[in-house]
C-alpha cells in the first residue's frame, strides 16, 4: 500500500510538473494565436492548442515515467535500475515505498483535487442552470422549432443547445431590421448551429478549467473573437462584407437604445468583427499549419526528454519529494 | 414601461407543465384547478391531481397567489408574463455578458463598450464603400 501511494504521489509530481509547463506555455505561444492576419478557423485551431497543453503535458510525462517500468515488465528493455545508483526515486521499484507519504502530501493532493473538482463543478453548474433557463426560455418563446422568437423588445440573437440546437431571436431585434439584415443575423446564429459552437464553447470551458485564471480569459477571448468571426465569414459569403458590417453596426445601434446593466449581450469584440469586415481579407503571415507543426515538434521534443531523461525526472521527484 | 432587473436568483426553474399552467393563468383573471384540468390537463392525460400539485408548487415559488372561495381555491398570477421573461433573459444574456463559461453563441457584443466616434467612423465607411460600388 506504501508502495503504491509512493508511486502516485510520484507521479502526482510530475503531473504538476507538466501542468506548470502546460500554463506557462501559453504565456509565449498566445502572442502567436492572437494576430487579425490569422483567419478564424486557424486562430481558433491554434487556441485550442494551447488550451489543451495543461491536459496533455501532464498525461504525456506521466505515461512516459511510467512506459520505462512497463517495457521492463515486458521485458522490452532491460531491468536497468538494478545497474545504476538507487540515489533517487525509481518509478518502477519498491524505492517509490520510501516516500513519506505523510499528512503534508494527503493535504495538498486532497487540496488540488478538490480544487479541480469544485472547479468542474462550478461550470457544471453554470452550465446546468443555463441549459434548464434556456429551455424555459424557448419554451415561452414562439416559431418553429429551430427558429424561436422571444417576446422581448430589447435585441438580441443566439445560438444555443448541444443536443437540440435552436435560435433565439427577440422581437425587438426582428422588429428593428429590415428583411435582408434579418437573414443575416440568422445565416451568422446557423452557422454558430452548423458548427456546433454551443458544443465546441462547452468543451472549450471544460480545458479552461486547468488555465490559471487571467490566461483562460485571454485564451477565451481569442477563442470567442475566433468563432464570431468564422460565423460572420459564413453570412458573408451569402451576403457580402457590406450588408454583414453594416448589420452588425445596426444591431449595435439598436442595443444602444436599451443600455441596461445585466443587459448586455456577447462575448466577442463587435468593433473589431467591424473593422475587419471592412478591411481586405487576412494574409497568413505563416504557411497553414506551421503553428501546429511547430507545437506538435514541440510536445515530441518533451516526451523524448521526458523518456531518455526519466532518471533526471525521477531525481527530481526524489528531490522535491524530500527522500 | 420600466425595465424590471430581478436577480438571477429570482426566476424559479420551471418544468414543461408548469410553464404550460403559467401561460393559461396568465390569459384568465382566476382559475380553479378544476379548470386548468380542463383546459390544459385533459388533453394531456394529466391527472386533476397532477394539475392541483402543479399549481400548489407555482403558488410556493410565488408566481401565483390564491384564494379561497367556498371549498376551493382560486388562482391567479402574481408575476406579469413580461416580468418573467425579463428576469429569464436577464439571467442569460448577464451571464452571457460577463467573463463566465457560456455554451451560447450570438451576434453582438456588449453595445456600452463600444465609443460613438468608432462606430460613425465606421458608419461612414460603410455608406463611402457603398458609394464606391455604386459607380462601378
Amino acid at each position: 500500500m506504501d508502495n503504491a501511494l509512493g508511486l502516485f504521489w510520484s507521479l502526482w509530481l510530475v503531473a504538476i510538473l507538466g501542468w506548470l509547463l502546460g500554463t506557462l506555455w501559453p504565456y509565449v505561444s498566445l502572442h502567436f494565436v492572437d494576430n487579425s492576419r490569422l483567419s478564424p478557423a486557424s486562430r481558433a485551431r491554434r487556441v485550442l492548442i494551447l488550451a489543451a497543453l495543461p491536459w496533455l503535458l501532464p498525461v504525456i510525462l506521466v505515461t512516459l515515467v511510467n512506459a520505462v517500468p512497463l517495457l521492463k515488465a515486458s521485458h522490452w528493455v532491460a531491468d536497468h535500475c538494478r545497474y545504476h545508483s538507487h540515489g533517487h526515486l525509481h518509478a518502477c521499484d519498491a524505492i517509490a515505498g520510501s516516500i513519506d507519504f505523510g499528512y503534508v502530501n494527503i493535504t495538498l493532493t486532497g487540496l488540488i483535487i478538490v480544487l479541480l473538482l469544485t472547479s468542474f463543478l462550478r461550470l457544471a453548474r453554470r452550465e446546468w442552470q443555463m441549459r434548464r433557463r434556456l429551455l424555459m426560455l424557448s419554451a415561452f418563446a414562439q416559431g418553429k422549432p429551430r427558429v424561436r422568437v422571444v417576446d422581448d423588445r430589447r435585441p438580441f440573437a443566439l445560438a444555443a443547445g448541444i443536443h437540440n440546437r435552436f435560435v433565439l431571436l427577440s422581437r425587438g431585434l426582428l422588429q428593428q431590421l429590415s428583411r435582408r439584415e434579418k437573414r443575416v443575423v440568422l445565416a451568422h446564429e446557423f452557422a454558430h448551429l452548423r458548427h456546433a459552437d454551443p458544443l465546441r464553447n462547452l468543451l472549450f470551458e471544460c480545458l479552461l478549467t486547468l488555465h490559471l485564471p487571467q490566461r483562460a480569459t485571454a485564451l477565451r477571448r481569442v477563442w470567442q473573437q475566433a468563432l464570431e468571426e468564422r460565423a460572420d465569414d459564413a453570412a458573408v459569403a451569402r451576403f457580402g462584407r457590406d450588408a454583414v458590417a453594416s448589420t452588425l453596426l445596426q444591431v449595435i445601434r439598436a442595443s444602444r437604445s436599451y443600455h441596461t446593466e445585466r443587459c448586455s449581450a456577447v462575448g466577442a469584440n463587435a468593433l473589431q468583427r467591424i473593422q475587419r469586415l471592412l478591411a481586405a481579407h487576412e494574409r497568413e503571415t505563416h504557411p497553414a499549419y506551421f503553428f501546429e507543426s511547430v507545437h506538435l515538434a514541440g510536445l515530441l521534443v518533451v516526451a523524448a526528454l521526458a523518456f531518455s531523461h526519466h532518471h533526471t525526472l525521477e531525481t527530481w521527484v526524489a528531490w522535491v519529494a524530500g527522500i | 414601461m420600466a425595465h424590471q432587473h430581478p436577480q438571477s436568483s429570482s426566476v424559479p426553474p420551471l418544468g414543461e407543465l408548469e410553464i404550460a399552467v403559467l401561460e393559461y393563468v396568465w390569459h384568465q383573471p382566476q382559475v380553479s384547478a378544476k379548470e386548468t384540468h380542463a383546459a390544459i390537463g385533459a388533453a394531456r392525460g394529466i391527472s386533476a391531481n397532477t394539475v392541483q400539485s402543479t399549481l400548489e408548487r407555482l403558488f410556493r415559488k410565488q408566481l401565483l397567489r390564491r384564494e379561497k372561495q367556498g371549498h376551493a381555491f382560486y388562482y391567479s398570477a402574481q408575476v406579469p408574463r413580461q416580468q418573467l421573461l425579463v428576469g429569464l433573459i436577464n439571467d442569460v444574456l448577464g451571464r452571457f455578458g460577463r467573463d463566465t463559461p457560456s455554451s451560447l453563441a450570438a451576434f453582438v457584443e456588449a453595445a456600452e463598450q463600444l465609443d460613438e466616434n468608432a462606430l460613425q467612423a465606421l458608419e461612414a465607411e460603410i455608406i463611402a464603400r457603398r458609394k464606391r460600388e455604386g459607380r462601378r
